[in-house]
């Protein structure tokens, strides 16, 4: 991703960033302002805390099952929607409406119904993300070359072929579109929910820190979250690169 | 194996009628052409034929819709498929597994593109993929080929070294083709029949069979020249019949002509 933007360039605006963030620290208080030494020491000091490993691995618990469940539903609920269009005209409102409810109104509703557990926390990641992947995959589902699939009914190709070597590929990009989007608010969602609903992970960690004024715990605990986002977008860039290797050489 | 009937079709599409009662008798084993002018309902046919398309009335006879293959005016790949890949994707389950490699790198080579077996479509010219579709639809198990405007996008030599590719391939694999064209030249290169419908709704207007052997049929050929230009002075006036043709004897005494085709 890197190999693109000049490295000098990108060594040159980090050590700016982290000269202008200590004189900042230097002005105001470590409470509002913390120096990089102390929050890099924080993010030193959580790797040798067992009970972080154990808030990160539950954060990522939540996230991983929280997005593969939305995305599961998400791309289900698309081809529902494309092929009955009864179903359509009754989900299809539905799906717009839930793009705009606010993450917290969420939050809010989910605290009453659910036990404070990691199911809230999957409950409104889920919320969040389902109608980003059903959208998407809808729209590539209605972009689908018909020609192709003449060409195949035609040629006597069985449904379950045409299914594996039409309708997948053709809505792939539209799927991963829907899946990088979601991604990213997934990290975002489950911080934020794991902050205001439930005691364990990343999340309930800053709301701790906040309570203590900790801000360099904050901002430890955020470059983690960053680090995390940044390692599953690379690996669904990879996923995408071997899955849709034949658009490099066009 | 009986011929192609197709009898009283009708099809409408909304108040443009495009086939009224519209009878033609398609013999097997050969390469005829259906010409006419844009609009006249050729493709159509072609769509009745192969099922895509179902006709308001009349029927379809001798068609066996499992056994039909097809090169549309696109090459109509797919884009995320190698060449070896897109034969395979519509063999599979047609050719034997074991065989299946064997078969379609000998498709490759009969078309010319046995060294860009591993290329996506993309990369490509317009012309290898369109020879990719041809290898496509003769590879196919099938016995009848239909063929719609195959080589409308290709400039005109490369269009020529098409045609010639179809003769060869057909010379290899006597399928039934049905060729529509607008491009008299075309059909008149490599048909042994043509059929050359009016203006929508199509009927025919002349259907003849071509008594000049394919290898003396080049471009530019007196022969055919007054052929074509009687086809093309009934395309384009509609209801004249090939004898009362105007331009016939300016080009060809109707003696010399009547040697040239049959009906």
């Amino acid at each position: 991703m890197l190999k693109n933007i000049d490295r000098k360039m990108v060594i040159l605006s980090t050590a700016t960033f982290l000269i202008i963030w200590e004189i900042a620290s230097l002005i105001y208080p470590m409470v509002v302002v913390p120096s990089p030494y102390s929050v890099i020491a924080k993010m030193v000091h959580y790797l040798f805390e067992p009970e972080f490993y154990s808030d990160l691995g539950i954060t990522l618990m939540r996230g991983v099952v929280g997005y593969f469940i939305s995305i599961i539903i998400g791309i289900t609920t698309a081809f529902i929607i494309k092929y009955n269009s009864i179903l359509k005209k009754i989900i299809y409102p539905y799906l717009m409406a839930l793009q705009v409810i606010p993450r917290v109104s969420w939050i809010l509703v989910a605290m009453i119904w659910f036990p404070l557990n990691s199911q809230i926390v999957i409950f409104i990641i889920a919320m969040t993300i389902i109608p980003i992947i059903a959208l998407n995959t809808l729209e590539g589902l209605e972009n689908i070359d018909s020609s192709l699939i003449e060409m195949a009914q035609i040629f006597n190709v069985s449904k379950e072929q045409v299914v594996k070597g039409i309708v997948f590929p053709s809505i792939a990009p539209s799927i991963f579109t829907g899946m990088k989007i979601a991604l990213g608010t997934t990290w975002k969602t489950v911080v934020m929910a794991e902050l205001l609903t439930v005691q364990t992970g990343l999340g309930a960690r800053m709301a701790y820190a906040k309570t203590a004024f900790a801000t360099d715990h904050i901002l430890a605990l955020t470059i983690y979250i960053v680090l995390i986002g940044l390692i599953f977008q690379v690996l669904l860039s990879l996923l995408r690169k071997h899955y849709e290797g034949w658009k490099i050489n066009e | 194996m009986n011929n192609i009937q197709l009898k009283n079709i009708k099809k409408s599409y909304g108040d443009f009628k495009i086939l009224e009662d519209f009878n033609l008798t398609i013999p097997r084993d050969k390469i005829i052409c259906i010409i006419g002018s844009s609009g006249c309902g050729k493709s159509t046919i072609l769509n009745i034929v192969s099922g895509l398309v179902k006709q308001d009335n009349g029927e379809v006879q001798n068609v066996d819709e499992n056994l039909i293959s097809y090169v549309f005016q696109e090459p109509r790949l797919l884009l995320w498929k190698t060449a070896s890949e897109n034969l395979k994707y519509v063999l599979k389950g047609k050719i034997n597994d074991n065989q299946l490699d064997e078969y379609v790198s000998q498709w490759l080579e009969n078309v010319g593109l046995s060294d860009y077996r591993d290329f996506y479509p993309k990369q490509m010219s317009g012309g290898m993929m369109q020879r990719l579709a041809l290898a496509r639809a003769f590879a196919m198990p099938s016995n009848l080929l239909l063929m719609d405007e195959p080589f409308k996008g290709l400039d005109a030599p490369l269009r020529h070294k098409m045609i010639e590719l179809t003769q060869k391939l057909w010379e290899h694999d006597k399928k039934t083709i049905i060729f529509v064209t607008h491009d008299i030249q075309e059909a008149l290169l490599i048909g042994h029949r043509v059929v050359a419908l009016s203006a929508r709704p199509a009927n025919i207007l002349d259907n003849i069979k071509l008594n000049i052997p394919v290898s003396e049929r080049k471009i530019g050929c007196a022969k055919l020249g007054h052929i074509q230009a009687r086809l093309y002075e009934l395309i384009e006036h509609g209801s004249l019949g090939v004898q009362n043709c105007k331009v016939k004897d300016e080009f060809c005494p109707s003696n010399k002509f009547n040697l040239l085709i049959d009906r």
